[in-house]
């Protein structure tokens, strides 16, 4: 075991290789207050990547309504409740990682799903916190009666638990973009991986006979070109871009904007001890213990800063940015003065530029030209 | 701190497990026959019932991480005989549960058996520059050649889909049909030659080479053959190849010569795969000269 810098927890961990982060580091931001739970990301997923024989219950993408939801069955619960306390004191997390927490003779603390876990994806799919009594009505933000939906892809984490518990070594995290893949042909379906991953994201294929996971679309991210579940977003909820290692912030990059300079976007489940790279912006309307247990102890400032966007116009504009250009956005520029936002690729060259606000067009009742009455005016 | 606890147990689970198989392999040695004829791989050869058996003890692997403490599979019985060119060896050992199938929860049944390629190596499935050769036999391999490749449609008989893209013919779409690079873009394992995921196979033994734990690789030629068998509770398999297959991993053995010889055993019905196996210590085995 060696011992490692997890910024997400506050402090150093346990983990069976040392520190060794990526140049740039595979990330993505998902707005879950903009989700709508329409599946297109977890459809283009499936028709890329996983109609293969095998691959037949694999979702590499899967969106599940919160609280309720989860895929595989009852995922997050079970692995919280097989961690135990999860105590922080302030921004240090005191418990025990998945690393820490391991059994004897065992690399990390996990469990295998059962295959039935796997057949109900979208299981608890709308399902309100608690029902409705006659005459419930709504408070703002946070309201009594709640769900959210919760996409999710492989986090592509700086500690790997996939990585950790793979006795042979088939698993890899590459230096070039810390993307997290699956040797096909030195993996021998042990499904360690899959046991190991607290997020359920390693699948194994029982026709091939081995373990397959998702890949971060390296082909098109080769081509600085963003996965296919956050082009196809039609939610526009989703930035994948590069993170740069915490003590090398820059905030003109999106994603280390979000991440550490804002600190709007959050890690799921910190304390799992991961430091995965798929951060999420919690959603306003849902109870802050529930959110704070998911997304740590940044959540209020999170929800506070995100609410106060509109008077942000660096916060604002990137926020625009999500889903209105398939390019990898490298880094990114506000200018209140004309009310823009504009994104650039790797070589400075501007690939996108958006509106804080839309204009808004206002047409007559009636269409004298077509001889037509409109629904919509606006 | 815990650390340092963690190495003490490690090393007292290590006396503990081994201490059996040490004693053990002092005392026994296997002595495998010369025959004339042909050796069928098969257990239910009749020229099995002559060969001297032993009893080999396995026990727990607390070695490499992931251990298994509390295997299932706690003793083999061991036949070997050779005809001068092929060595065959028949392990038998009780299991209650029959597991052929790799569905994603469940786990086959398999046995394997380790040899030094040079004169001598480490237990810990070799070292650096002490290569070991592994024979692995396997449930699910044994399922593939004698039932055909285990498919979809034989895993989960009640699955229905109807389209897979550019597979070729009709539903279920038998993969081993599967001859067009744009079908087979999907089948990542197969096309990358992986023996996992080959739907043709031929033999139910995997030829592996190993310096030490993590390294198990397949061997770039395979010669073993093998059969399993599965009646009254009770695995038998038969594990053969040539001495000599022009290898440059062929062990330092042959008529005449005593080598030693390790086993292990995995409880499919247990979760057991991988390290997480029972295992022995190195059991000699005198191989007859030929012609006595």
């Amino acid at each position: 075991m060696a011992t490692v810098k997890n910024w997400q927890i506050g402090r150093e961990m346990e983990y069976p290789f040392p520190e060794s982060r990526p140049q740039r580091q595979f990330a993505a931001v998902f707005d879950l207050n903009k989700c709508i739970g329409c599946q297109t990301c977890t459809m283009a997923c499936k028709t890329t990547w996983t109609v293969g024989k095998g691959q037949e219950y694999m979702q590499w993408n899967n969106v599940e309504t919160k609280p309720y939801g989860a895929y595989p069955m009852g995922w997050d619960v079970r692995i919280l409740d097989k961690l135990g306390p999860q105590r922080w004191q302030g921004q240090t997390y005191v418990g025990k990682t998945v690393f820490e927490a391991a059994p004897q003779g065992e690399k990390v603390l996990g469990y295998l799903p059962e295959e039935l876990d796997w057949t109900h994806s979208n299981a608890g799919e709308d399902e309100a916190a608690q029902s409705l009594d006659r005459g419930a009505y709504e408070t703002m933000p946070v309201h009594r009666h709640w769900f959210f939906y919760l996409p999710r892809i492989c986090m592509h984490c700086t500690y790997p638990a996939c990585l950790a518990a793979c006795p042979r070594q088939a698993i890899y995290k590459r230096a070039e973009d810390g993307i997290v893949l699956v040797d096909q042909a030195r993996c021998r379906g042990y499904r360690e991986c899959v046991k190991a991953c607290p997020y359920e994201k390693a699948f194994y294929n029982p026709v091939l006979r081995i373990s397959q996971k998702c890949i971060g679309c390296y082909p098109a991210v080769e081509q600085g070109i963003q996965p296919r579940c956050v082009t196809t977003c039609i939610g526009k909820i989703r930035l994948m871009g590069f993170l740069s290692k915490p003590d090398e912030v820059r905030a003109e990059r999106p994603l280390d904007f979000l991440v550490y300079v804002r600190k709007v976007a959050l890690p799921l489940y910190p304390q799992l001890g991961l430091e995965g790279n798929v951060y999420y912006i919690p959603p306003v309307h849902v109870p802050r213990e529930f959110l704070r247990q998911m997304f740590g102890p940044g959540t209020d400032q999170a929800i506070e800063t995100y609410l106060k966007g509109k008077d942000d116009p660096e916060l604002l504009g990137l926020l625009h940015l999500f889903g209105d250009t398939k390019e990898i956005v490298e880094s990114f520029k506000a200018f209140p003065a004309t009310g823009e936002a504009a994104g650039y690729d790797r070589k400075g060259r501007e690939i996108v530029r958006v509106p804080f606000r839309e204009p808004n067009y206002l047409r007559p009742f009636y269409d004298a030209a077509r001889q037509v009455y409109r629904h919509n005016i606006s | 701190m815990r650390r340092a606890r963690r190495l003490l147990l490690t090393l007292l689970l290590l006396v503990v497990a081994l201490g059996p198989g040490l004693a053990g392999a002092q005392q026994k040695t296997l002595r495998a026959r010369f025959i004339r004829s042909a050796i069928p791989a098969d257990p239910g050869w009749r020229g099995w019932r002559l060969a001297p058996a032993i009893e080999v003890q396995l026990g727990p692997q607390v070695m490499a991480e992931p251990w298994q403490l509390t295997p299932s599979i706690t003793r083999l019985t061991v036949k070997a005989v050779h005809n001068g060119t092929w060595v065959a060896f028949l392990l038998a050992w009780k299991d209650a549960t029959r597991n052929a199938a790799m569905q994603t929860d469940t786990f086959r049944d398999a046995v394997a058996l380790m040899v030094p390629v040079g004169r001598a190596a480490s237990i810990t499935m070799g070292a650096p520059k002490e290569r070991v050769l592994i024979l692995h036999w396997k449930a699910d391999w044994q399922e593939d050649v004698d039932k055909g490749f285990q498919d979809v449609a034989q895993l989960y008989p009640h699955a229905w889909l109807d389209w897979y893209p550019f597979a070729p013919g009709e539903p279920p779409y038998d993969v081993r049909g599967w001859t067009n690079p744009e079908a087979r873009r999907y089948l990542t394992g197969w096309v990358l030659g992986n023996p996992r995921s080959q739907p043709d196979k031929r033999t139910s033994v995997e030829e592996q080479v190993a310096e030490g734990y993590g390294t198990l690789t397949t061997n770039e030629r395979q010669s073993a053959v093998g059969k399993g068998v599965y009646t009254n509770g009770e695995w038998r398999v038969v594990i053969a190849r040539p001495f000599a297959a022009g290898d440059p991993n062929d062990p330092a053995w042959g008529p005449g010569k005593t080598v030693p010889v390790a086993f292990a055993a995995w409880d499919g019905g247990a979760g057991e795969i991988g390290g997480r196996k029972s295992l022995s210590d190195w059991v000699a085995v005198r191989l007859s000269p030929a012609g006595r």
